[in-house]
């Protein structure tokens, strides 16, 4: 089976433009591959000719083809600590995998490594049967997981990496991940000196982690609470447009910030003095039959609508691989593609990144196949150990998963 | 310039006088009295300094003296409280300064990427002014260092990628920088030549000797202070353990540091007493202040709440977690298997497991299963 596919990513490799799989300073940079046939990571390879690298690459036809954030003296050595350590690339990663979306319920299934219990959504912190913390996962894709990944890159490069920070846009390079997400790479050599801590920091601020309300200037006191306004920055500012943005909503009868009732009360009773107050910048956010209590969770229910779900260990850990831009994602067989800001909105993942395109094949299942859309059709479910007739394109983004094989 | 011996430019005007460090001893009456002041004051955890109030010529040879002399001298806990007593010193003098551009011209001294801004671009939140601004990467490494929520990026004033500062900022970081220029002196190497002359001087040989037996006093009585941390160090998880180590050598602790660790003690049963014998290692212990907080901590004070440590997520984004870091990490707590959530949980488990083995040792000499069961226990 994984010949097949094999040979298939072979064909790609073969083809493609050589410069395209390069990645900026490629001699200085570890490459990793994940074989077909290998178990683990095939790590410290590094390549000073661009003809080597790219006849490593056709000759190995990977399933998965990573590069280092990092840049070495020598990436080819096996001991990080005697690689030579340049400098990192500042690079984020939003993956629809840690995000908790509804949709999660129905496609995503867990079982415990212990007793066996299985369910559906992300696992819980512990089986409720055996108490156990280990779980297999099995994760699936839809529409609504890659839009929530999207939406999340739009709020980092917009709100949080643009805005916050004011790295120009030209400076943010886009990945589609091929898989679940996107990558953020900032192409400013000036950000590679920073250190982990100085990273975590970075993600601290867009996850909204470590938000001190007295240190930002929020007073809630026993009877007054002083606010924001729209002339403050940064996370300040941030607070008091997605206030904006709630009381407006509730006032449309929506609740798509997800507050609990009582704080829909709240806020629903003062709507029409709250946007006066935005509007005109005033800082007295003091409400009628507000208790302060409700203000608190309001504000932190902001904070957690407003934070961006970025994949921290990836910012902050400066020896990781990362995917390499136009190589071909294993689990998936679609395209790592690179996006222009304004791609990003058009882009298509069930159909863009599509590379095996062809006429319809045999497929067998090996267990019940989830529904799927690649392109514009839907296709499943599937009962598991069925035949069908479906597209190539279709057949290998199933055998990537590992739901069956082509005949 | 004179005010603040540690600048380059400074240190670049003392080259050019082409003074020998011995020599300046006989130039300069008083410097042997003002360096005995400093370290009285340093070893009795004093903050502002009283001998160095005037603001003359000879603070330029001093300073690099009290460096010679701290590293000669050796002993980590003394160079922590004298970084400390300069640091603070310094600070002080540098809240004070008038003219926005001379502090702006000594962070430029010292390697900082800061902004004066104009009338037109300083920005005021509510009452508070902030007329200087960093570029955020020339911020964050210097952020990093304060273990502080105030500190952290996220509760800053950012716009457009500058974080706006106001003078007590400014003021903070330069005291960082020369608390972490007298530290480094622990890591020169000795000049073997310099400590002959000086032990051969007539002048000076008594005074470095008279200096040297003070501080050997007064570390031992540090060390009898050592000997009273809670039995249990075997089960500490790293965050613990690395301001436990900071604490022991005498650094400062930073006040989420200090918290962590009170509250940390306290719900493992340590006593207030037993709390404030820990802190007795601070280079700026003050009994009465230290008791009360202390005391607040362990609901004695105020609404009577008693404080439990901070969790490991909060730990992390105050850069305050060791786990990854290679002298305090520990297999429990870097172990995929258990996602730990509070250092307490770490410590109760290891505590478990070692009363578990100390069973199951004890039941080897006499049953003959204890191996079996050791074994696994291992597993």
């Amino acid at each position: 089976m994984s010949k097949l596919l094999k040979k298939l990513f072979y064909t790609y490799y073969k083809d493609i433009d050589a410069g395209k799989l390069l990645p900026r300073d490629f001699k200085r940079r570890e490459i990793g591959v994940m074989l077909w046939d290998k178990r683990g990571m095939v790590r410290h390879k590094g390549f000073l000719e661009k003809s080597e690298l790219s006849n490593f690459i056709i000759t190995n036809a990977p399933r998965h083809f990573y590069h280092s954030a990092s840049l070495y003296k020598s990436p080819w050595i096996d001991n990080m600590a005697h690689k030579g350590y340049y400098g990192c690339d500042l690079v984020f990663d939003i993956d629809c995998d840690h995000i908790d979306t509804p949709c999660k319920e129905k496609h995503d299934l867990w079982k415990c490594k212990q007793c066996g219990l299985e369910g559906n959504g992300l696992h819980p912190k512990v089986c409720p049967e055996c108490n156990h913390a280990v779980f297999e996962s099995k994760g699936w894709l839809c529409d609504t997981c890659l839009e929530k990944s999207k939406s999340e890159t739009k709020k980092l490069v917009e709100d949080f990496l643009n805005y916050d920070f004011g790295i120009p846009l030209d400076q943010l390079h886009i990945i589609f991940s091929g898989h679940r997400g996107y990558h953020v790479h900032v192409l400013n050599d000036a950000f590679r000196q920073l250190s982990s801590e100085s990273r975590r920091e970075l993600c601290d601020f867009i996850t909204g982690t470590g938000i001190s309300l007295p240190q930002i200037g929020l007073n809630v006191g026993s009877k007054m609470i002083n606010g924001f306004t729209l002339d403050d920055t940064g996370w300040r500012e941030r607070i008091v447009k997605y206030l904006l943005h709630a009381v407006q909503d509730i006032k449309k009868g929506k609740n798509s910030l997800g507050f609990e009732k009582i704080l829909v009360t709240c806020i629903s009773h003062n709507a029409e003095v709250l946007m006066e107050r935005i509007v005109n910048k005033k800082r007295n956010w003091t409400l009628e039959k507000v208790a302060m209590g409700n203000w608190t969770k309001i504000i932190h229910q902001l904070i957690s609508e407003a934070r961006c779900e970025i994949d921290v260990p990836v910012t902050i850990d400066t020896h990781r691989l990362i995917r390499a831009p136009h190589s071909l994602h294993g689990r998936t067989g679609f395209k790592v593609v690179p996006l222009a800001w304004d791609e990003l909105d058009d882009f298509d993942p069930f159909s863009d990144p599509i590379v095996f395109k062809g006429k319809e094949v045999m497929f067998s299942t090996t267990q019940r196949v989830k529904e799927i859309r690649i392109g514009e059709e839907i296709y499943g479910p599937f009962e598991e150990n069925t035949q069908v007739k479906i597209p190539l394109e279709t057949a290998v983004f199933l055998a990537c998963k590992g739901v069956g094989v082509l005949s | 310039m004179c005010r603040y011996p540690f600048l380059e430019a400074a240190k670049e005007w003392m080259r050019k006088q082409d003074i020998s460090p011995l020599d300046a001893f006989y130039e300069h009456d008083g410097m042997l009295e003002i360096i005995r002041g400093l370290f009285d004051e340093a070893l009795s955890n004093v903050e502002v300094s009283t001998v160095l109030k005037h603001d003359n010529e000879e603070i330029l040879f001093i300073y690099p003296w009290l460096k010679i002399l701290l590293s000669f001298l050796d002993m980590p806990k003394v160079v922590y409280k004298m970084a400390n007593l300069l640091s603070k010193h310094f600070g002080s003098k540098l809240d004070e300064e008038k003219y926005p551009h001379d502090l702006v011209n000594i962070c430029h001294d010292q390697g900082l990427k800061v902004h004066l801004l104009d009338d037109g671009n300083t920005l005021q939140i509510r009452t508070v002014l902030l007329p200087f601004r960093m570029y955020f990467t020339d911020f964050l490494p210097v952020a990093v260092s304060f273990k502080s929520p105030a500190w952290k990026l996220v509760n800053r004033v950012i716009k457009n990628g500058y974080v706006y500062l106001k003078k007590h900022d400014l003021a903070r970081i330069l005291e960082e920088r020369v608390k972490q220029e007298i530290i480094e002196v622990m890591d020169w190497e000795q000049n073997q030549e310099l400590l002959d002359r000086i032990m051969a001087d007539p002048l000076i040989k008594p005074f470095f000797k008279e200096l040297k037996a003070k501080c050997k006093e007064k570390v031992k009585q540090f060390k009898q202070w050592d000997d009273n941390i809670p039995v249990n160090t075997a089960a500490f998880p790293p965050c613990i353990n690395a301001i436990l180590e900071k604490n022991m050598n005498g650094q400062n602790l930073a006040h989420s540091e200090r918290l962590f660790l009170t509250y940390f003690m306290l719900t493992i049963g340590q006593s207030v007493d037993e709390v404030l014998e820990l802190f007795k290692q601070q280079p700026d212990y003050n009994e009465k202040i230290a008791r009360y907080q202390v005391e607040f901590a362990a609901g004695m004070h105020g609404k009577k709440t008693k404080y439990k440590p901070h969790n490991c997520a909060k730990l992390a984004s105050l850069n305050m977690c060791m786990k990854d870091h290679p002298k305090f990490t520990n297999k429990e707590c870097t172990n995929p298997r258990f996602e730990f959530k509070n250092p307490l949980t770490i410590y109760r488990r290891i505590v478990r497991y070692q009363e578990y083995t100390q069973r199951m040792e004890g039941g080897t000499g006499e049953t003959g299963e204890g191996d079996g069961k050791k074994e696994n226990a291992k597993d």
